[in-house]
């Protein structure tokens, strides 16, 4: 399953970008150059996060003038969900900054797959 | 020069015998007009004839042509020389002083220790238009190390003109798939250039769409013809475009405004997501 939301945001304004009943809940909130990510935990098992910067690799382009923009990204991985099924999550952020508005354009993706039974 | 030095011989050798002949009187104006050939012809040529002398007077006159002879050797010895070796005049013209060429050209021990031999130059150096072993490695790994275009973020932020042909705005680093932009006045067009070989799911939703932001189905068919139309020049548009065909999950940000300086202009930027599956 791929999920994905992009919302603008004023600078420290919390906000939900993904959901899904049953399993989680991610949230984002910026506060100058820091992304913060939260994410709820909605499953009966327990959630267990990835190291950051771990096995997956940023691999950042930019085209034309987009420095002004301040593009950022982000990933985040986790594995919840019953022992016997668990659920892999690995979520993906960019943000731009919008300077002439005040805002932060935020957009994530989530691939929700089946994790191999460990 | 030579024959400067020889004029003056001959003139000596004639100032000596005219001494000579001023004592012994008659023989005086032929002497003279001797001595006046003698300026123009080689020195052993004009001299006196001594027949009729006697010898108290022709003894003497031959040491002195004997010593004239000598004279004249010397001179062409001289003008030999002369020949051989080059004046210093002439040298200054043509060479330079060493000093000079000391302030002015570097040796070739300093040479050596300063710059390269061509020899080696080629050995240990790669030619301009020459292509390295390891040129395809990065970091000393091969292409295959890294991620072939999956994965990442892909940012763009370009400035349009209104009415003018599509400007390509972004594609992913596989180049799987190519983003070209256009405006008009009053709506913006995407144009897609799909490669994965397949047909790609999407789902668009467009800030001024006719649904309210409602979810759009697209379908991206394979090749060069594919474009999205949205209304306005100021926007947001999400686009998801699910893996049919290809190994990525691909999520499209796009926001279009106005330029505040000029209004024939149109800011876009973009980010698309890009997620392996």
């Amino acid at each position: 399953m791929v999920l994905s939301a992009s919302k603008e945001l004023e600078p420290d304004a919390r906000a939900m970008l993904l959901g899904v009943e049953g399993l989680f809940r991610f949230d984002v909130q910026i506060s100058g150059d820091t992304l913060r990510t939260i994410v709820r935990n909605l499953s009966s098992g327990a959630i267990e996060m990835a190291p950051l910067g771990g096995s997956r690799v940023a691999n950042n382009v930019a085209y034309g003038e987009v420095t002004a923009y301040q593009p950022g990204s982000a990933t985040l991985d986790f594995t919840l969900g019953d022992r016997a099924d668990p659920v892999e999550v690995a979520i993906q952020v960019g943000t731009l900054h919008l300077a002439d508005r005040g805002t932060i354009r935020v957009t994530a993706q989530a691939i929700v797959r089946q994790a191999p039974l460990a | 020069m030579a024959d400067y030095i020889r004029f003056r011989l001959n003139a000596a050798k004639v100032g000596v015998s005219m001494a000579l002949l001023a004592a012994i009187g008659g023989l005086a104006e032929k002497a003279q007009a001797r001595s006046d050939r003698a300026t123009a012809k080689p020195a052993a040529v004009g001299f006196l004839k001594l027949g009729g002398l006697s010898h108290a007077i022709s003894s003497p006159l031959l040491k002195i042509e004997n010593k004239l002879i000598k004279l004249d050797k010397k001179l062409s010895t001289l003008q030999n020389k002369d020949k051989q070796f080059l004046k210093i005049k002439d040298a200054s013209l043509n060479f330079l002083k060493i000093e000079d060429a000391n302030s002015t050209f570097l040796k070739i021990a300093d040479a050596n220790s300063t710059f390269l031999k061509i020899g080696e130059a080629t050995n240990k150096f790669l030619k301009i238009d020459g292509t390295a072993a390891n040129s395809a490695e990065l970091g000393g790994l091969k292409p295959d190390a890294f991620v072939q275009g999956n994965g990442g973020v892909v940012s763009a932020g370009i400035l349009i003109g209104l009415s003018q042909p599509s400007v390509p705005l972004l594609k992913t680093p596989d180049g799987k798939l190519a983003i070209a932009i256009s405006a008009t006045s009053d709506q913006v067009t995407l144009n897609f250039t799909n490669n994965t070989g397949g047909a790609l799911e999407a789902v668009g939703q467009d800030a001024n769409g006719s649904g309210g932001g409602a979810a759009i189905p697209q379908t991206i068919a394979p090749g060069a013809k594919n474009s999205i139309t949205l209304q306005g020049t100021t926007n947001q548009y999400h686009l998801q475009i699910f893996p049919n065909g290809a190994n990525e999950a691909m999520t499209l940000t796009l926001s279009t405004e106005q330029d505040a300086a000029n209004k024939a202009q149109l800011d876009v930027v973009a980010q698309m997501l890009i997620g392996l599956l």
